[in-house]
């Protein structure tokens, strides 16, 4: 009996004493933290078109850095598109055009906040022939090789940019997915069918040797970012495979494609007809890269945060999971040389449909009743997102800052005359978005204005609310410019052409607008010039239209393995610099 | 000497007691021979009452049901009460990043058991709330799939024949679908059949998509069970007699077998009602269940169980509290059921 009662009190006190531990260590208490420690942003040089000299090789090298090795990317889902002429999405861009191919342009950004566009393939940014954008020539660089040795020339840059104007039998682009800023400048009325059923180069074009000209019916003064879009890489007839050029493009830069099994594994090594005095951009410091897909992104950074064993080569560009930020953010000095932060060029919105909502009253009282900080706060906080009040965010020279609608919940109910208002607010079906969905409910509701939360299907989400057609009135989206130029920023989102195209959320169609983009597009000035001038009609289309709501500007944190070194932020993608890593002890 | 006849209803003459012969006018003290007391007929489901309010677990069970009820539903009386609704966010209580400030999740003298992350409603009131939803959904789902169950098992019980062979076959495929897999695919699938589109999912909705999500996949062991026993049932006098009488199958089945197998429907819907309960549980924590900002235990879980993984302060505690609620009810009601099944069970030693 003895025994049996002092195993239960034995049992007890196990158990007791588990539990005492466990509140000892959980009851640790969360101050919260200072706030305010994340980087804000600084303007943008207008200094960014580069010169002859800064085209060429080699890329600046980075301190500390040595040669060999492999780093292994861990990711959740490969990329989709790796064709030149259909890569359009950050990963792909990254890894594409900074290890695998190159394009007549590209931006060297040599490690100390400078960005400048210079001749990547070329011998410098573009020669404007006339002094008037309309001609432009490019000169190719001698000693450029494939991945097999054989030479780069400037028809196979002539033939990739015709090739990606290449239309079906139903008149449709074969290859739609990419930039096509290039193309209808070339082509306006879309009338060219591609180098497979009808001319080699498309209209525009001219090979001449060595160099390449791009002719245009108006001023395009942008002619050298629209080049340094992957559109303009090499491509050899022969080694074009159409289709399944998307998974395996022939390398014109410093790595070629080894091995890929699609959604598994990619593994690229060396290529070595590579001439780094030609590049001006990239380092290759490492032997080969490793691309590996499946893992979730909560568990991408739980692997890169405990750093075992074996990863220590480890990297990734998809930043910390919003819901691990703070316990990495809250210890940054347990990341010593591993860690990488800062302000991303992706700006976000909450746009208004004005289809639906037609009253300019509404839309600005729903621009004042936004409670900015909670959608942070409820966002993942400062290392997430930074608060933006502005239709073009602050990495593109120009930027101008205004808030034309600040947080008053006073002035939304005299807007709104204080009557209620049902918004039909549509988001994606996830846990987290039913969150910030349930938040921005409860800050409306302050001004009388009632959301009605509609879960859409992730996977749907931007053909859902590009359709002019949709049931919502207000809904998220992203953008990023296309190149550091409000060309790329307000006629994609607010230009009645772009419903079509899918890129006009809130279907707004004033043709006054419409005429002042038109303007600005094919103006002869300077490139300063034009540049204030997109960041003042930012300005003016909210005071006049309050399309959207600016929300937030992307913040983002990134983790590596501790054998990484040669962390940067580019600028041009706003990711971990593929082209500046190297492996501390190869 | 011949032997006494005990086991004679009538009294017997030859064994009357004390009675002395004739002549002695003896004063006759005995009491006269007891007239029996009445018998009371009590019916089983009266019985089984007597068995089950001598069971003392069914005593606590059922107490602690009753409590978890009255708490649960008066919520919104006890929310005046408290201060604070499961409705009502209180951004403030969190960090800058949305987690909950102070120790162990935020609790506090306001918040007794801490808020939640992402809007900061209350723990203790979420907590209520869930139960009642849970409980709602898992009761009325329970009515009608065991209503469902027991029709389809009477029917292919008492005809028999191929259409038993027919029904009986469906039981199989159906119970051999996966479960899961299926309710992923068929809620959303159902859900937009309804709405026609993209629309606002209110309470009512998940509520009913989880009910029809239930109602198709859980009739099955009610189904088997009533089968067996109206098979058992019909060969039996009074469904003869009923048939002699001109009786149809409806009147048979409804009236007459069904009636008659109330003890394993009871038993087969006082454990339905605990599988339903984590059932709707787990569905919420995948993402399927009621939607926000409707309160729900399993989601809670879940927005716990990120935490954990993030290492959060005080997100273990509220995991604790979640699951610890979801076993609460989910072990109550079990053995609640447990207690019903023995003392419907006069076999069971006790």
């Amino acid at each position: 009996m003895r025994s049996r009662k002092l195993k239960r009190q034995a049992r007890f006190v196990a158990v007791g004493g588990v539990a005492l531990a466990l509140l000892v260590t959980g009851c640790a208490e969360n101050t919260g933290g200072d706030g305010n420690d994340a980087q804000g942003h600084e303007e943008r040089s207008m200094d960014i078109i580069g010169t002859a000299e800064e085209s060429v090789g080699p890329a600046a090298p980075v301190e500390g850095a040595v040669e060999g090795g492999t780093i292994t990317f861990i990711q959740n889902s490969d990329m989709a598109h790796l064709d030149p002429a259909r890569n359009y999405v950050s990963t792909s861009m990254m890894v594409g055009n900074g290890l695998i191919y190159r394009a007549l342009n590209g931006y060297r950004e040599d490690g100390d906040g400078s960005r400048k566009v210079v001749g990547d393939l070329a011998t410098d940014p573009g020669t404007d022939v006339n002094g008037d954008c309309t001609v432009w020539e490019y000169t190719l660089k001698d000693g450029l090789k494939y991945e097999d040795g054989s030479e780069i020339t400037a028809e196979h840059v002539g033939y990739a940019v015709s090739r990606s104007m290449a239309k079906n039998k139903d008149g449709n682009l074969m290859y739609p997915e990419g930039a096509q800023f290039l193309q209808q400048w070339l082509d306006p009325a879309g009338e060219y069918v591609g180098p497979y059923d009808g001319d080699p180069l498309a209209p525009g074009i001219a090979v001449d040797g060595n160099k390449i000209t791009f002719s245009f019916d108006k001023p395009r003064c942008e002619t050298p970012f629209a080049v340094a879009m992957p559109t303009t890489a090499p491509i050899p007839p022969d080694e074009d495979t159409k289709d399944d050029y998307d998974q395996a493009p022939f390398s014109s830069g410093p790595y070629k494609i080894e091995s890929r099994v699609v959604s598994e594994k990619t593994v690229l090594v060396r290529n070595e007809h590579w001439d780094p005095n030609t590049d001006p951009i990239r380092n290759a410091y490492p032997d080969s890269f490793e691309l590996e897909y499946g893992t979730q992104p909560e568990d991408i950074t739980t692997r890169l945060v405990a750093n075992a064993a074996g990863d220590e080569n480890l990297a990734s560009f998809v930043p910390v999971h919003a819901d691990q930020l703070s316990t990495v953010t809250g210890d940054k000095a347990a990341y010593d040389g591993r860690y990488l932060e800062g302000p991303r060029k992706y700006t976000q919105y909450l746009s208004i449909n004005t289809n639906r909502v037609t009253d300019l009253n509404v839309r600005q009282a729903l621009n004042h009743a936004f409670n900015r900080d909670r959608w942070i706060q409820v966002n993942g906080g400062e290392y997430a997102a930074l608060p933006n009040t502005t239709l073009m965010g602050p990495t593109v020279p120009g930027y101008v800052d205004y808030d034309v609608y600040p947080f008053d919940v006073e002035k939304a109910k005299e807007l709104l005359n204080g009557e209620t208002v049902k918004i039909r607010y549509a988001h994606q079906d996830t846990a987290k978005q039913g969150e910030i969905a349930a938040a921005m409910a409860d800050e409306y509701a302050k001004a009388g204005i009632e959301l009605e939360a509609i879960p859409v299907d992730p996977l749907d989400w931007y053909g859902q609310i590009a359709d002019p057609d949709n049931s919502f009135d207000m809904y998220w989206n992203g953008w990023g410019e296309d190149w550091p130029s409000g060309s790329t920023v307000f006629p994609p989102l607010y230009h009645s052409n772009s419903i079509a195209g899918e890129t006009n959320y809130p279907f707004i169609t004033e043709p006054e607008l419409d005429a002042k983009m038109d303007e600005l597009m094919v103006s002869p000035e300077g490139f300063e010039n034009i540049a204030e001038e997109w960041g003042k009609l930012g300005q003016e289309i909210m005071e006049k239209y309050a399309p959207a709501v600016p929300t937030d500007l992307s913040y983002g944190v990134w983790v590596t393995g501790s054998n990484v070194g040669g962390h940067y932020l580019q600028e041009n993608i706003s990711l971990l610099d593929v082209t500046k890593l190297f492996v501390r002890e190869p | 000497m011949s032997d006494v006849d005990n086991r004679s209803t009538t009294p017997q003459t030859s064994d009357v007691p004390g009675q002395p012969p004739v002549a002695l006018a003896v004063v006759d003290d005995k009491p006269s021979p007891e007239v029996p007391k009445e018998i009371i007929g009590r019916s089983p489901m009266q019985l089984a009452w007597v068995r089950l309010k001598r069971d003392r677990t069914a005593k606590v069970t059922g107490t602690l049901i009753i409590l978890l009820l009255v708490f649960s539903y008066g919520a919104p009386l006890w929310a005046m009460l408290y201060g604070y609704d499961a409705y009502d966010q209180n951004p403030a209580k969190l960090d800058n990043s949305a987690i909950p400030l102070g120790i162990l999740g935020g609790v506090s003298s306001e918040h007794w058991l801490g808020v939640v992350p992402g809007n900061g409603q209350d723990v203790l009131m979420t907590l209520l709330y869930g139960i009642r939803t849970s409980v709602s959904i898992a009761i009325v789902s329970a009515v009608v799939v065991v209503a469902i169950g027991a029709v389809i098992g009477a029917i292919a019980g008492y005809v028999g024949g191929w259409v038993d062979a027919v029904i009986s076959w469906f039981i199989d495929v159906m119970l051999s679908l996966p479960f899961l897999v299926f309710a992923l695919a068929i809620v959303p699938i159902i859900t937009n059949l309804v709405l026609g589109g993209p629309a606002a999912r209110p309470l009512w909705l998940s509520a009913t998509m989880l009910l029809i999500t239930f109602m198709i996949f859980y009739w099955m062991s009610t189904a088997r069970l009533v089968r067996g026993q109206i098979l058992s049932l019909r060969e039996r006098e009074f469904v003869e007699a009923a048939r002699a009488s001109g009786a149809g199958m409806g009147h048979i089945v409804f009236k007459q077998l069904l009636p008659n197998v109330w003890a394993p429907i009871l038993v087969s819907f006082s454990l339905l009602v605990p599988a339903l309960v984590s059932t709707e549980a787990y569905l919420a924590f995948l993402g399927i269940g009621v939607g926000e900002p409707h309160p729900d235990l399993g989601r809670l879980v879940a927005k716990a169980v990120n935490g954990v993984k993030a290492q959060q302060t005080g997100a273990w505690f509220l995991m604790m509290l979640s699951g610890g609620t979801i076993l609460l009810l989910v072990l109550t009601f079990n053995m609640f059921g447990d207690a019903v099944r023995d003392a419907l069970n006069p076999k069971s030693k006790k």
